[in-house]
């Protein structure tokens, strides 16, 4: 062979790149570890055995031919132009052993061009520490190619590589796949305008403009006419190139890379043995899981009892200080308890965020990815699936579009419905109230039942979607694929920054999204609460007291001040002004009491006056409905207007009960003081408590989650089969609890 | 002073009603050829 031979060097960045170029030129250059070390072009010449020499190229890194800046463009300019005179003649393409798949777009992109490559995989030492291992010849004929296994830290295979390169002229041209399969009608069009070119040089050429516009390619064939697709359209089809891509490596992985943990050494194998281990892997998520949700109650309560008395006081401000009428009343009424009803929760959604982010920064979460994996295959899921269910405990919008990187249809079409029955940020409101309210403050073994309470609801919700998903997964007859790749980063010291980053970003997101439809609401609901057409709530001071002159005080009322008139005489008790005399003493016990009942009377009176307003009639038309399940018509319309959102819920409560009582309290203390009238027993017992908590771990209350449904189903079925489902099944269940505990 | 409460008090509702309308009854449709499918601009 007397020719010299040209090679380019091509691969991702940190593959180790300029590590094999070194070993095959002996030049020596400085490797760093950090991306896109190599941003210019380097040569040299390696001496292959028989004589011959090549010419080797170290082109820049790039993750694929659709590229994005100037130095990955330098990179693919030089593999589509055949007269140039650094075209190669051999493209060897480097790849890290620990991140194959990833490396294979590029090499199949590349193989696509018919320019004769070869693939080496790089970093070959770390194969059995990690426990891979690889069918080099089954590669080999998949990829129809001659495949190196290389290292260049224990400079082994670089002769191997040699002798390969060398005999490059007997790899095979043919591509790995039809690129036209991705538009076929499009791509007939271009091969017709086009009849000497290759179809998919045609197409890098087209999309590197639409990648990158500072080149300005021209087509090869210069003036020839061609229609060419938007932006949008192309970048649309570049999207379907690559899932193509993706499925085909995906079914040659499947055949020839296997990751065995158990034969993995090292430190980062030895952790991830045990954190992705069959028992202590589930068992390790399950305390964590436990340990956020006991630090979000035992942190958060200083702040937040903080945060209500706040609200509580800034309310009392603005009716004590601004000049009384109706705008007084709908700021401390109806803006402020609203908004009240939301602030109060920064404290909790901030730490779960705080640590959602430290798990995902630290790189358990990938194994979380792969341990869940193993849970989900019998649901019909796949790992990827956990991503948007993980996600779905923030938000169930996000989460839904993050299914998109699902390549299975009836998988994505499960994920997508189960996904809304994940705990999502905007149940954790309505939670946190309830709880706090029926579920006793002490402990079991250190743990606070509330702390439980919240960790059984979470669970709650992610076994209904697996139930809901296998289910599905046997109902809806779509024939599909099945395969999950995850790629586990390293172990790192979670960048504080980041951590800070997500929590004040997600922070702000809930409480701007969310609290503009609260503070929307909390105002329509307040002129609805405030204003009524019936005569009994323009004549309300009159009836309420004639019945109260009449028949006395209701039972709450006449509990209320006994109650207040114990404390009161036990406070005079405790200052030791009783020595003053017994009749200073019934005096003073004689004008609190005339205070409480003049306080309880206008009590009756609002109460009396929300009953017969607008929103007071709109609740008492569903009461019927809702009764059942020990809610009164105020828990009602609050079910109704938490459809728009879960969280707006507290806010509704906040605000119904603001109207409906004279006593400036704290949201917390207005429900608990709610009184079952038919009873006569608090409304928030631990019967209706459940009953409310099963009610939101099951319903589907999110208009803009079925938005996004629709439009990823791109179908009204999807969406609506889901609400009544869901609905449905939360009534039963709630309705199940209610009648068993009470 | 009644009067500019009472103002005041249904501007604000008025502002509320219509911002509660635009957000899930009526939305503007977003520009063209960025709707239809997933172009992960979203």
């Amino acid at each position: 062979m007397s020719k010299d031979i040209k090679v380019a060097l091509i691969g991702n960045p940190n593959t180790g790149k300029t590590s094999v170029f070194n070993r095959l030129t002996g030049l020596n250059q400085k490797v760093g570890n950090y991306p896109g070390i190599t941003v210019e072009k380097k040569q040299g010449i390696c001496k292959l055995p028989r004589g011959v020499r090549a010419h080797i190229t170290d082109l820049p890194g790039t993750y694929s031919l659709n590229t994005t800046s100037l130095d990955e463009s330098v990179a693919v300019e030089i593999l589509l132009n055949r007269n140039a005179p650094d075209f190669p003649d051999l493209v060897v393409v480097i790849s890290d052993v620990e991140n194959l798949k990833r490396n294979l777009l590029l090499f199949t992109q590349i193989k696509d061009l018919r320019i004769p490559a070869i693939l080496v995989i790089n970093m070959a030492d770390r194969m059995k520490r990690k426990g891979i291992s690889v069918d080099v010849p089954e590669l080999e004929k998949r990829l129809q190619t001659r495949v190196a296994l290389v290292s260049t830290r224990k400079n082994t295979g670089i002769e191997e590589l040699k002798a390969i390169i060398e005999n490059y002229r007997c790899l095979s041209c043919q591509p790995c796949m039809d690129i036209a399969s991705i538009d076929p009608p499009y791509f007939d069009r271009l091969r017709k305008a086009f009849p000497n070119e290759d179809l998919y040089k045609l197409w890098v050429v087209i999309t590197q403009d639409v990648n990158f516009t500072p080149l300005q390619k021209k087509l090869p064939g210069g003036e020839k006419s061609f229609e060419i697709k938007s932006r949008q359209e192309l970048k649309k089809l570049q999207h379907r190139e690559t899932i193509r891509r993706y499925q085909l490596i995906n079914d040659i992985l499947k055949e020839t890379y296997r990751v065995d943990l158990k034969a993995a050494k090292g430190l980062r194998a030895g952790i991830d043995r045990i954190l992705t281990h069959r028992i202590f892997g589930y068992l390790i998520f399950f305390l964590i899981l436990l340990t956020i949700f006991q630090a979000i109650f035992d942190w958060s309560g200083v702040p937040m009892d903080a945060i209500d008395a706040f609200f509580a006081s800034a309310s009392e401000w603005v009716k004590t200080s601004l000049p009384p009428g109706i705008l007084t009343n709908l700021i401390a009424e109806g803006i402020i308890a609203g908004i009240g009803g939301i602030v109060i929760f920064i404290p909790q959604i901030a730490f779960l965020f705080f640590f959602i982010a430290i798990l995902e920064e630290s790189g358990y979460m990938s194994r979380v990815v792969f341990l869940m994996d193993r849970l989900m295959r019998p649901f019909g899921l796949s790992g990827k699936s956990v991503v948007p269910l993980m996600s779905g405990t923030a938000c169930a919008i996000p989460a839904v579009m993050a299914t998109r990187n699902i390549e299975s249809w009836k998988e994505r079409l499960i994920t997508i419905l189960v996904t809304p029955f994940m705990t999502c940020s905007a149940r954790l409101p309505v939670y946190l109230i309830i709880i706090a309210l029926v579920i006793p403050e002490g402990r079991f073994i250190g743990l606070s039942y509330q702390a439980l309470a919240l960790m059984i609801l979470y669970l709650l919700g992610f076994v209904a979607a697996m139930v809901s998903a296998w289910a599905l997964n046997r109902i809806l007859k779509i024939p599909s694929r099945k395969f999950f790749m995850v790629e586990m980063p390293n172990y790192k010291i979670p960048l504080w920054k980041n951590v800070f980053y997500t929590v004040v970003e997600k922070t702000k997101s809930f409480v701007y999204g969310a609290g503009k439809i609260i503070l929307a609401i909390s105002i329509v609901l307040w002129f609805l609460g405030s204003n009524g057409f019936s005569e009994e709530f323009k004549n309300a001071d009159r009836i309420v007291t004639e019945r109260v002159k009449k028949q006395g005080f209701t039972t709450y009322s006449k509990n209320y001040i006994a109650d207040n008139l114990d404390r009161y005489r036990e406070a005079l008790d405790e200052e030791g002004t009783t020595p003053l005399g017994p009749q200073r003493l019934a005096d003073s016990l004689d004008a609190r009491q005339q205070d409480l009942e003049a306080r309880a009377l206008s009590q009756e009176i609002s109460s009396y006056r929300l009953e017969h307003s607008v929103i007071g009639k709109m609740g008492k038309l569903i009461e019927p409905m809702v009764q059942p399940l020990g809610y009164d018509w105020k828990i009602g319309i609050a079910l109704i207007t938490s459809f728009a959102a879960r969280e707006v819920f507290v806010g509704t409560l906040a605000t119904i009960y603001s109207v409906g009582s004279d006593e400036e309290e704290t949201i917390k203390n207005r429900m608990a003081a709610e009184i079952n009238e038919e009873k006569g027993e608090p409304l928030f017992n631990l019967a209706s408590g459940i009953s409310l908590l099963l009610f939101y771990a099951f319903a589907m209350q999110c208009m803009s989650t079925l938005a996004i449904v629709k439009r990823e189903t791109n179908s009204w079925k999807w969406p609506m089969l889901q609400l009544g489902f869901m609905t449905t099944f939360a009534y039963l269940v709630a309705l199940l609890a209610y009648q068993i505990l009470s | 002073m009644e009067f500019w409460q009472h103002l005041l008090a249904y501007l604000i509702l008025a502002g509320a009603v219509f911002y509660l309308i635009r957000k899930f009854l009526w939305k503007p449709r977003k520009s063209k050829g960025c709707d239809a499918g997933d172009c992960n601009c979203h």
